[in-house]
């Protein structure tokens, strides 16, 4: 046995528990979405950009504020990224002052070097919301018409809830973080949608297998089962995740300022799903063939009853209608 | 009929040479992200008297087509994107882009118009006046100097529009003409004789670099009708540089790291999972170069993200090996049903984030959709790699006796 099928950790016990910290998620995201919102980007809002690298650094974007002023653009939005670039975010701007602006900032700087204009019309804005939640509901009724041919309607439901609390904690972290969200967001979202459903998946299947291999007079309960496929599948679970959070670290630490802010949402995402398939999906899972594992474990009693009476009466022949039955429920769980 | 593993293993060796030259060879298309660029989004504009179609942006694109292609620019995409919208990529271009919108975003209807006795001053908007002629009559137009050697665009009009030119200069001598572009004047001359050639000049205080811009959109014609700028985006050089400098280092690095996680948990298997991963990185650059699929910033992130999950393939094969070994099975029986009972899980997990990148693909554009792209072809190698040069390196290693014993799974 594996390190953590000896451990016997009952991880299925718990359940109430992981909803609790699945919903919780769920109910804050959409709370602080309301109250505290998205961080939205240019992408999302319209609206101008320009990004400059300037020839000294500064220290904060208060410093490069009051050079705005003669232009009225004091007040806008400013950021500044990594190798002494700065961010200006307008609602407009003309070339001419474009060109003041940068005029103004090599002298004071040294250096102004336009590395970045964008400038995105009020209706694409828009237009991308709507693509990213239609994009996003899509990818989740896909998923879930492919696990209902591949395995259960009720296994799909799992996983989709499962995935419904991984797409909440990567907007939870984005607007905690206030980081800002562009069309990459929606890669982010997509991507997080099909790894955490790859991650049940590998579970599912070996709920599958355990249930199909399962002897007849097996004692072991659904949940005992489920719990024994999470922990016979748990060290492939960790591995899978932390290669991959390893190689988004990597992007998040090394790969540049433009794509930090997508490893950051990507490494969320897949711990997220990682989280999810072991703690949320599977036990969700056994919540919901509750009624259907409990008449199970009924008949399992009735029939030994009757059975251990039956042979106090002597009889040599096991009463017939129970034992079809129970190889009927069998039965459909092994499809 | 079956492949005898010498073969098996010189077909991939031949694979992996073939990526290497094809990656050598072609080089990767990069996206106006990583390579600097303009992308501008256009959408037209119904007129009262024509509605957008289908075909109305058809012409759009062909006449777009023309004027950019004047910008000298290598590989511009124009193409179009819904009903109504042309996406125009300029690779490369480093000018002003407010430069590129002009060019390609104006109407540039060219007007002749009859105001009779009455100049009309430069740059004032002028609709009542009778047109006599328009753009589509010119056949020509090119740049040239006036006497006193300033710029001035000379046309030419094709033989229909010559012969209403002659006879509109023969009757309106000493009177005036007003040319102008998008219904705003440009140039208001007396006409001082008939000019029966059909060739003219027009003098609006051009620089040489506006007389050249006009005389291109005059020669590609006017669009049929107006279009709005909706998105602009231009990337200078240097970002996109730094950006894959810094991914070619955070790639080399991921990959070192995942290889060596991979050796200290799995020892003898993890060595067969880091060839396999090598291969992977190998036919992944050939593949991207050989389709000329573009990258794009989202879409390196996809291709390091890929190499962590590249080997989810081999974990979930190794665990199932080392489960076999311990319920007592001898190794080569245990790698066989590893295998075999590792292609469910191994193709349902990696399905499933097929569906979620064609989703994306449908989805996304530019760089979104460079992600989807690479997130898929990341995934169908890895298929192919995890199972498929995995298991004819342990037949290898078998066959060579490297793997002698249940030890070097560390059972």
């Amino acid at each position: 046995m594996g390190y953590f099928e000896k451990s016997r950790i009952n991880i299925v016990k718990y359940t109430s528990l992981w909803i609790g910290i699945a919903a919780l998620v769920i109910i804050l995201s959409i709370l602080l979405f309301f109250t505290r919102g998205l961080n939205w980007g240019l992408d999302f809002t319209g609206g101008t950009l320009i990004e400059y690298r300037l020839g000294k650094p500064f220290n904060s974007v208060g410093e490069i504020r009051p050079l705005l002023a003669e232009f009225n653009l004091e007040k806008s939005f400013l950021q500044k990224t990594e190798d002494n670039g700065v961010i200006i975010r307008v609602k407009e701007l003309s070339k001419e002052t474009r060109n003041a602006i940068t005029q103004k900032l090599s002298v004071h700087f040294g250096k102004a070097e336009l590395v970045r204009e964008e400038f995105i019309g009020p209706v694409i804005g828009a237009e991308l919301k709507r693509a990213a939640i239609i994009a996003t509901i899509l990818g989740l009724i896909a998923q879930v018409i492919y696990i209902s041919l591949r395995f259960k309607p009720d296994m799909a439901l799992a996983a989709d809830i499962a995935l419904v609390h991984d797409i909440c904690a990567v907007i939870l972290a984005f607007i905690l973080t206030q980081k800002e969200i562009n069309t990459p967001f929606i890669a982010i979202l997509l991507t997080v949608v099909g790894y955490s459903i790859n991650d049940t998946v590998v579970i599912f299947d070996r709920i599958r297998e355990n249930l199909k291999l399962r002897p007849r007079d097996s004692k072991e309960t659904f949940p005992q089962l489920v719990n024994r496929s999470i922990l016979e599948n748990l060290t492939r679970s960790i591995n899978t995740v932390l290669t991959t959070i390893l190689a988004v670290l990597v992007v998040y630490f090394l790969g540049g300022s433009a794509i930090k802010d997508f490893a950051f949402g990507l490494t969320v995402g897949i711990a997220a799903g990682g989280y999810s398939s072991i703690f949320i999906a599977a036990p969700v899972l056994v919540l919901l063939r509750k009624r259907q594992w409990l008449k199970e474990e009924e008949k399992i009693k009735e029939e030994e009853t009757v059975r251990s009476s039956s042979v106090n009466k002597l009889t040599e022949t096991p009463p017939k209608p129970a034992t079809q039955s129970r190889t009927s429920t069998v039965r459909k769980k092994r499809r | 009929m079956r492949i005898g593993l010498p073969i098996k293993v010189v077909i991939i060796i031949a694979l992996i040479g073939l990526s290497i030259w094809t990656f050598m060879r072609y080089s990767v298309k990069l996206g106006l992200d990583l390579q600097g660029g303009v992308h501008l989004v256009f959408e037209a504009q119904d007129t009262p008297e024509i509605k957008v179609t289908g075909d109305t942006l058809n012409r759009v694109q062909a006449i777009i087509d023309s004027r950019v292609n004047q910008l000298g620019i290598t590989e511009p995409i124009i193409q179009r994107e819904g009903e109504r919208r042309l996406v125009v990529e300029l690779p490369g271009y480093q000018e002003d882009p407010q430069s590129a919108i002009d060019l390609i975003g104006k109407t540039a209807l060219l007007e002749f118009k009859d105001t009779g006795t009455k100049y009309v001053e430069e740059g004032t908007k002028l609709t009542d006046a009778p047109t006599i002629l328009t753009g589509a009559d010119l056949k020509d137009a090119r740049v040239g100097y006036d006497q006193y050697g300033r710029p001035v665009v000379e046309v030419e009009f094709n033989p229909k529009g010559a012969k209403i030119f002659a006879e509109f200069t023969r009757n309106n001598i000493g009177k005036y003409l007003a040319i102008t572009l998008d219904g705003v004047v440009i140039s208001c001359p007396v006409i001082r004789s008939e000019i029966p050639d059909g060739k003219g000049q027009i003098e609006g205080n051009f620089t040489l670099a506006s007389a050249t811009q006009l005389a291109v959109l005059l020669r590609a014609g006017a669009l049929p009708v107006p279009l709005q700028l909706i998105e602009m985006k231009r990337v200078g050089p240097t970002l996109g540089k730094d950006t894959i400098d810094a991914s070619i280092r955070a790639g080399i690095i991921a990959v070192i790291l995942v290889m060596l996680f991979m050796i200290i948990y799995y020892r003898f298997p993890g060595i067969i999972a880091d060839i396999s991963l090598i291969t992977y990185v190998a036919l992944l650059a050939g593949l991207v170069s050989a389709l000329r699929a573009t990258l794009t910033l989202p879409g390196i992130a996809a291709l390091i993200m890929s190499v962590g999950m590249a080997v989810d393939g081999n974990v979930i094969i190794f665990e199932r090996v080392k489960e076999e070994l311990r319920k007592g099975k001898s190794l080569i029986s245990s790698i066989e049903a590893g295998f075999r009972r590792s292609y469910a899980p191994i193709l349902d997990s990696q399905i499933t984030t097929l569906i979620a990148s064609a989703v994306l693909f449908y989805f996304g554009t530019g760089p979104v959709r460079g992600f989807a792209v690479m997130l898929a072809l990341g995934t169908i190698i890895s298929l192919f790699t995890a199972i498929v040069v995995t298991q004819i390196l342990f037949q290898l290693f078998e066959r060579l006796r490297i793997i002698k014993s249940a030890k070097m799974f560390g059972v």
